[in-house]
Parts: C-alpha cells; structure tokens; sequence
C-alpha cells in the first residue's frame, strides 16, 4: 500500500488530462462532422445490444445530438479542468452511454477510452493546470498519490500484451492473416505504398506488431529504453494511421503512452511553456478507490483470457472475444438469410434484411452469434405484429469466411432461433 | 505469463490472394472483348430504336409501331449485356437507375405526358428509360396505342424525349470507354477499392444480385410473406421479363468466364472440389431451373410458383459463391455496403 501511496508528481497526469480531453473533443466533433451520429444511430430502427445491457434506450432523435454536444462540452472540461470532476463525470457517462446503445459499433479503443475516462473520474488531475483552481482557489498541488498516475500506465500495458498475445496465433504469424489481405490494398500509400507489392512484407509486418504488441509497455517502463520506446510508439502508431481506418486510435496511443515518462520529464515541458510558479505541495487525496481499482485490474487481467473456458475457436465462434483487446486479427464476412414461418398457419416469408437493418449493422450481423439471435428475437416479434404471425419460427441460412478461408455454415440450419436465448454457456447453435 | 493460442482453426488453409498476380492482360481483355463490343452494340440497338420512334412519331401506324417494339426489344436485351458494368462513366451518368429504372411509375407517366413538365435529369425516378417505354408502346392494343401517339403531340414528343435522354448517356458512357477512363482501367490494377478488379467485381455482384431480388425474388412474392407482386416484374406490358432475366444470366457468366483464371490462378476450393467448378455448375443449375419457366413471369409466379421458387434458391445459393467466397479467395473487399465507421 505504501507503494502505490508515496507521493509522485502530477504532470504526468496532467499532461494526459489535456490531450485525453483534446483528442474526445476532436472525436465527438469528427463524429458529427462525419455524419455518423445520423447513420449509426438516428437511421437504425433497431439496435444490438451487449448482454446484461438490454435496459440501455435510445434517447430519441431529438435528444441524440444534445447527447453528442454534452459529451463534447464535457471533454472540454476535462482538457480545461474546468468543472473538472463533473466534467469527467458527464464525459464518462455519455460516452459510455452511446457505446451502450448499439453494439455494432463496439471497438476496443472506444472500451480503451470508456475506461480511461473512469479513471479521469477518480483521479485529482485538475490540482495543477486547471480553470478550477483559480475559479475555487485550490492549492496547485506537485504531489499526488502514487497510484493516480499508475493506474494509466497499468491499463496501457494490459491492452498492448494482450492485444500482442492475441497475435500469437497461426494465421497471424504463418499465414501472415489478415495482413495479407489489407496490406496489398494500400499500394497507393504515400512513401511506403511499394512495399505491398511484395508478398513477404505482410509477413514482416505481422511478426513485428505481435513483437511491438508484447513488448511496449515493458519497454516504456524502463528508464533506459523509454526515449527509444517512444520513437517506436510513434513511427508504430503512424504505420497503423497511415495503412488503417482506425481513428483516433493511433493518436489515443501515442498520446497517453507519454504518461511512462517522469514528473521530471513532463515538469521541464511545463517549464518550457512558460508555467514557473511550482509549489512544492503534496495533496493529501483520498486512496478510497485504491480497493476498488485493484479488483478493476484483476478482472482486466482475467477477462482477455476467458475465451480459454470455452472449447472454440475464438475467432470463429468470438465467444469471449469482445473487451480481449482483440484487435485487427480477423477479416472475416458472411451472409445470413433469415427466413419467418407461421406454425400456425405455414405462411413463411425470406427477410429483406435492408428492411430492418442499416448496411453496416447487417454486415456485422452476419458474424457475430449474439447479435443474430438477437435479430431473431425481433424478427419473430416484428412479424408477430405486423403480419399476425400467432407461432414464429425463425431459422437462418448462414454462412461465414474468415481469414480467406471458404466459407462454411455458421448457424446451423433448420434450428429455431427462437428457442435459443444468450448466455455465457457455449454457443452450441454455431458449428465448430 | 504466455498464454499462446493454440485452438486454430481446421484446414484448409487461407487463399493465397493474387499475390504477384499481373492482371494487365486481363483487364485488357476485359474491356476489348467484353465491355467496349456490349457497349458499342447496345450503343447500336439504341440508335436503332431512336430512328424508329423518329419514324413512329413522325408516321404512326400499326407497322411502325411494330417495327419500334422489334427495335425497343433488341435494344432493352442488349442492355442486360451493359448493365454489371455501373461504375466509372456508367455511375457518373447514372446509366442503369436511369435507363432501367423498374417497375414504371404510370401515374407519373401519364402526368408528366399530360402536363409536359419533367426533368430526367432527376435521379432515380421512374418515368424514363426502357421500362417507360416498355409502358408507353405496350400497355394498350396497337391501333389505340398508334391512335393515341397520332393524336398527341406530348405523348410523341415524350417518346423521343426518352429515347434522346438514354442515347445521351450512352454516348457518354461509350465515349468514356473508348478514350481516358478505358487507357486508366487497363492499368488500374491491384485488389484495394476502387481499383478496376474491384470494380468489376463488385458490380457483377451487384447487378446479379438485381436479377435474383428485384427481378425474380420481388415479383415471386419471396420477401413478402408469399403474396406475389406480379406488376413488379421487369417489362411488365412487353411480358419480355424472361427472356432479359435469360440475358442478364448470360451476361453475369460471360464476365465469369472471363475472370474464371483469376480461381485458377489462387486455386480457390469450395468443398471437394474448385471454387470455379462450383460457380460453373451453379450456373448450369440455374438455367436448368430457368428452362421450366413459362412466360410471362408476371403470370407464372402465380401459376407456376414451384419451379420460380426452385430458381430462385439455386439463383441464391450463387451469391454465397460469388459474393462471399470468390471476393474471399481473391482477397478483394465487397464494397458496395461501405462501412460508415472507424474500425480496429
């Protein structure tokens, strides 16, 4: 307890609270920007939801943009800390609560960003640097609790060896999959586009970021290594942005990594900038949540691994592939045709599953287990009511490729989808 | 703590993309053997059908009328030969919502006639193209068809509105073909989006996916809880709905054999045997199921609702092959439902 309670610098942290709140800004701007608040969550009539999150509703178009706007004002607090901890607070719940809405959207940096901004909750980054302390005359404080500032390092670490440990598999590394699938298409990248042309990068490629993935966060731990560390971070990080369309993830990345560096490093920034009143106070905070963090990073540590319990493949069957830290390890697509029987009356009918669902949430349909019993769940309900169906059957027609594979029978066919409800047992209704 | 995975997944192994593959001799190939001769003849039947309406509407009678219907009949077929290459010039003009736009909206028709205010330049109405046509020169007998043309400058100067409007877009397209976008799509190669491969690929995709929703699956009743929708077919008054379907195949397996080296050279498997073999006799399978139906569609899904159910699966059972499986072999992303999102 002493450890994670002896007194370190704040800047660390409060470098991370400015571009964490920055880069949120950006995000929720380029979403709006993007359209992407109309097709990913005003278009849909329904949507997909993470198990034990059913009870989570949409807030109505007219309430989805003041939704967006809060989040985006709230991230301004926290860049600012201003209002800081109700700042952190309202970006936490509204962000989240958009990713609860609709799992089609999931994407592990946006689980990333749910979590760091828990952490924001608790942590007193505002002490130095903020509107706050001038607006409420607190003591700018240089010392912090050990733990406030380690708690980010922490997470950061678990996400790159998992994520690299999830590298460690066949296709990753003998078949250099997905890669060689996506790399070839990128030949018209500036500068390194020619490298694709040759059918033993993607191979280079795949070994070094399981190599990158797993040894990083070790990496910047050390004193010694860090400065080298970082370069790679940020040249690793630029690959990905250049090669990928993932976002904001690359510059979540490289920008909350800076967090491994000393109080020392990031107080000679500040310094820089032109901050030279230091007050060489420690702020006496609360270590409440120190209990409550450690049972977090226990379930952090254990989750990635729990596809293990299950006897599947988990790309194949994805049981206990979400919030793993898998990420960029399939190309997987398939088709799913749907078809709705009466038992009562024997009137059945294919679905036009355009009726229903967007493009995008079809496409992810058709992958993902959980959701196409969910669909099917609102499929028997939809023709309930509206074609008076007394007794639906709902039996599916899919198929699945993954990593260039054929494509073989998903669902099983011929089985009620109705019958079937989600649980964390196996999912025995997929094929192995 | 090293927890490797070891759980992976059961043979076969991955494609081995078109690694290396050059595919300038192909898409050579395609757009001179293939594209640019279905273009440049339906280029052809159009201007055929053009000076028919001249003559019909200049001189309408019964033998004119006929000779129109012969043309409109050579030309909207060969249609079916251009329609899977939409994209490039052929998106730019909005070739295929433009020129076959189906089912016709004869409310629209009549009252774009009757008050002589319409704009085809509008996109994805359904008062123009051959379907219009197709309700213009047939929806009534002969002589009360030549009577009303005989009677009404509107209605004429409609026809030849029409018929102006798809010969302008064709010029475009033809013309496009044979001078800047053809030189870049022979050397537009490699397997991202965008690129010519992809282009073709995706669009063969989607027009057959076309023929087997909107020309069969809509008017059989399949995606409505069985009540059919006879009026939905392709050409409707002409009763010619069989005979474009028969074209339309033609023409997805033409471009298949074109592209059939491509499975050859990745030697893509399905099952125990090629992924090749397997979309030829697929398609050997559909037009056997073709071969049962009778005429006209609109009557036989009604009357014969067996056997165009029966083409309807065999014709679904080809879009897993085509849509999943060959784009997967040939790592090729099916693109035309785009993701609006990031990923990771």
């Amino acid at each position: 307890m002493n450890y994670l309670t002896e007194k370190v610098k704040i800047y660390p942290l409060v470098t991370i609270r400015f571009l964490f709140g920055l880069m949120m800004v950006i995000g929720g701007i380029r979403f709006i920007i993007n359209d992407w608040v109309d097709k990913l969550y005003v278009q849909p009539n329904f949507f997909f939801k993470f198990y034990g999150f059913h009870w989570v509703e949409y807030i109505g178009d007219d309430y989805i943009y003041p939704v967006f706007y809060l989040m985006i004002a709230s991230a301004i607090g926290i860049a600012l800390g201003l209002f800081y901890r109700l700042s952190a607070i309202t970006f936490f719940l509204t962000f989240t609560y958009i990713e609860l809405l609709d799992a089609t959207n999931y994407l592990n940096h946006y689980y990333l960003v749910c979590i760091l901004a828990l952490f924001f909750c608790i942590v007193p980054a505002h002490r130095a640097f903020s509107i706050d302390q001038h607006l409420f005359k607190l003591s700018p404080n240089e010392y912090i609790p050990r733990w406030c500032v380690d708690i980010f390092k922490l997470q950061l670490i678990i996400v790159y060896t998992c994520a690299g440990l999830a590298k460690l598999s066949p296709d990753w590394l003998f078949d250099a999959m997905p890669l060689r699938v996506w790399l070839p298409e990128k030949t018209a990248t500036p500068l390194i586009g020619w490298l694709f042309q040759y059918a033993w990068v993607p191979y280079v490629f795949s070994w070094a970021g399981a190599l990158y993935d797993i040894t990083i966060g070790y990496l910047l731990l050390s004193r010694k290594w860090r400065p080298y560390a970082y370069v790679i971070v940020c040249v690793f990080h630029g690959f990905t942005h250049l090669l990928f369309n993932i976002g904001l993830f690359p510059f979540i990345m490289t920008l909350m990594t800076l967090v491994f560096f000393s109080g020392d490093f990031h107080k000679r920034f500040y310094r820089f900038f032109g901050f030279r009143r230091m007050q060489n106070k420690t702020l006496h905070y609360t270590n409440v949540f120190v209990p409550i963090l450690i049972l977090h990073f226990v379930i952090q540590i254990l989750m990635p691994f729990r596809h293990h319990l299950y006897a599947s493949q988990i790309n194949w069957k994805e049981e206990g592939y979400r919030f793993a830290w898998r990420v960029m390890l399939v190309e997987k697509s398939g088709q799913a045709i749907f078809q709705v029987t009466d038992k009562a009356t024997g009137r059945t009918t294919e679905v036009e599953n355009r009726n229903h669902l967007t493009a995008f949430q079809e496409k992810q349909m058709a992958i993902q287990p959980d959701f196409i019993i969910q669909y099917a769940h609102y499929l028997a309900d939809y023709y309930r009511q509206n074609h008076n169906f007394t007794d639906p059957k709902v039996t599916v027609t899919s198929n699945v490729t993954l990593n260039g594979r054929p494509s073989r029978e998903f669902v099983k066919s011929n089985l009620d989808l109705t019958q079937i409800n989600i649980t964390f047992a196996p999912t025995k209704w997929v094929n192995d | 703590m090293i927890v490797v995975s070891c759980k992976d997944e059961k043979k076969p192994s991955s494609s081995k993309c078109l690694d290396g593959y050059n595919q300038t001799t192909l898409l050579n190939t395609l757009k001179n053997t293939l594209i640019i001769p279905s273009l440049e003849q339906h280029q052809d039947k159009l201007s055929t059908l053009s000076s028919s309406i001249t003559t019909l509407t200049a001189n309408p009678t019964t033998g004119n009328l006929s000779a129109t219907k012969t043309a409109f009949k050579n030309a909207y077929l060969s249609f079916q030969t251009v329609a899977q290459y939409d994209f490039g010039p052929a998106e730019t003009v909005d070739y295929r919502t433009s020129l076959n736009n189906f089912p016709a909206d004869k409310a629209v028709i009549d009252n774009n006639i009757n008050t002589g205010v319409y704009n085809f330049l509008i996109e994805g109405t359904f008062d123009k193209g051959y379907p219009a046509l197709d309700y213009l020169l047939y929806a009534n007998d002969a002589s009360t068809t030549v009577s009303n043309i005989q009677n009404n400058e509107k209605f004429k100067k409609y026809l030849r509105d029409i018929v102006a409007d798809m010969t302008t877009r064709t010029t475009k397209v033809v013309d496009a073909w044979n001078g800047e976008f053809g030189t870049s799509f022979s050397s537009n190669s490699g397997t991202a989006a965008g690129t010519s491969l992809s282009q073709v690929i995706n669009n063969w995709n989607k027009n057959y996916e076309i023929t087997k929703r909107d020309r069969i699956g809509i008017p059989a009743g399949v995606l409505s809880v069985g009540k059919t929708n006879p009026k939905n077919v392709e050409a409707y008054y002409s009763g010619l709905s069989l005979a474009l379907i028969d074209a339309s195949i033609d023409a997805s397996e033409s471009l298949y054999n074109k592209i059939d080296v491509l499975l050859a050279h990745v030697n893509a498997q399905k099952g125990d045997k090629t992924l090749d073999a397997t979309i030829k006799n697929q398609f050997a399978l559909i037009k056997g199921k073709f071969a049962k139906l009778d005429g006209p569609l609109s009557q036989a899904v009604d009357n014969d609702k067996e056997d165009v159910l029966a083409f309807y699966k065999d014709a679904t059972q080809m879009v897993l092959y085509t849509k999943t499986d060959l784009p997967t072999a040939l790592c090729i992303s099916i693109t035309y439902t785009e993701n609006p999102s990031d990923s990771d």
